[in-house]
């Protein structure tokens, strides 16, 4: 008799979680948004969100170095890019713009071009895009791969918080929409 | 006596053992959205679990190839005249056909005009009009001058950039490929000395990456 009554017990407490388990996965079905999640994004992108940003210098337009701990404190959208890449010069007009909108919020675009610095200053004064810019070669690429740049491509771009935290990583074209939707998330 | 007991004993316990199942069920019909939304945000960095579905219905990331796996190059000795530049481009990706370029390092072996296949014409709103090569397999023959009729140990650079048409672009990529140039005939019939099968020469010795002296010729390209 006493030892029928706990059995009982987990026979019950199995068949609950049984069924409780039956019905969360019923219940999780229609929601397929987490798997094809990980199928589009590559892994090491994903492996960096909510890691704190890597530390690195790069000179800027005046060949000074400058270190990217410049602008803790603020929403940085990191952008790396080159004057050689339609994507990046597509995109680069509207950085410049919702730089213009949201600067005052705290948040701070910074540009990293693996060109060269007379093409990069070109370019700019063109768009007129005047947030920083750093300028760098291998060691640029060196940095985009630590942002979580798999392919190599440009343009790659990284957001990190105000606690230094990267929360949102797109290669390819980000569009004004898609940052500010990300940025209302951080400002 | 006894009996009565053990019964109501166990019909206590069984009530409870209901109560404890119904619990459970109701724990297991709320947890969903927990386990759910903890992973969506674990994957999409944001707080808003719909972050997710909107990039799946939308603005999904596409995955970008490494450039090594867009354009697969091989090169091969045809003849000892000739050799094969050969790429492999992956589905939605392209090369500039002014971005390519190849140069030769061969004692009495130098490099003739490249023969290019006809690409197609692209409107780019910054570089204006430009061939780029959307072909599956993008071959290009590298006639050679010889001034020496002996077998040569050669070493073709070759830089080439493209990008996929999903939006991104990739630097100037250089490579270094070491190859064995058969004998020539004296008489100029130089298919007649060729010995050793194609491709079996090929082999990629360096990846410069992005060197000074590429992003200079990329930016020298892109001027517009």
């Amino acid at each position: 008799m006493t030892r029928g009554i706990p059995v009982a017990y987990l026979l019950v407490a199995l068949g609950a979680a049984l069924a409780g388990f039956s019905i969360y996965q019923w219940s999780r079905a229609p929601q397929p948004a987490t798997s094809p999640s990980v199928a589009v994004a590559p892994e090491a992108p994903q492996d960096l969100l909510g890691a704190p940003r890597p530390a690195f210098r790069l000179p800027d337009l005046d060949g000074r170095p400058v270190s990217i701990s410049r602008w803790d404190g603020k929403v940085i959208l990191l952008n790396f890019w080159a004057t050689w890449c339609p994507p990046c010069r597509e995109e680069m007009p509207e950085f410049a713009q919702t730089q213009i909108e949201f600067g005052a919020r705290g948040f701070q675009v910074v540009g990293v071009a693996l060109d060269r610095p007379r093409a990069v200053a070109r370019f700019i004064e063109e768009i007129g895009a005047d947030y920083p810019q750093l300028i760098g070669h291998e060691n640029a690429i060196a940095i985009a791969d630590r942002y979580g740049n798999a392919s190599g491509g440009l343009p790659h771009s990284v957001l990190i918080d105000r606690d230094g935290v990267i929360r949102f990583i797109k290669a390819g074209r980000l569009s004004r929409r898609e940052l500010i939707d990300e940025l209302s998330k951080l400002l | 006596m006894d009996r009565g007991a053990d019964y109501s004993l166990s019909n206590t316990h069984r009530k409870w053992t209901a109560a404890l199942c119904i619990l459970l069920l109701c724990l297991a019909l709320s947890a969903p959205n927990e386990p759910a939304s903890a992973q969506h945000t674990n994957l999409a960095a944001g707080a808003n679990p719909f972050d997710a579905l909107g990039k799946l219905f939308g603005g999904g990331q596409p995955e970008f190839l490494p450039a090594d796996e867009a354009f697969k190059l091989n090169v091969t000795t045809r003849n000892a005249s000739s050799l094969l530049a050969s790429w492999q481009i992956a589905q939605g990706y392209y090369l500039y056909r002014d971005k390519l370029r190849f140069s030769l390092r061969g004692n009495g072996v130098r490099l003739g005009s490249a023969e290019f296949p006809a690409g197609e014409m692209e409107e780019d709103e910054y570089f204006g009009r430009v061939e780029i090569y959307t072909l599956e397999l993008l071959e290009i023959t590298l006639p050679l001058r010889r001034d020496t009729t002996a077998a040569r140990t050669i070493t073709l650079n070759v830089r080439y950039q493209g990008c996929a048409e999903a939006g991104i672009c990739y630097p100037p990529i250089d490579k270094q490929v070491r190859l064995r140039v058969p004998a020539a005939a004296p008489n100029g019939d130089a298919d007649a000395t060729f010995s050793n099968p194609p491709g079996t020469h090929s082999r990629v010795i360096a990846r410069h990456g992005l060197g000074r002296a590429a992003l200079t010729a990329a930016s020298r390209l892109a001027r517009p």
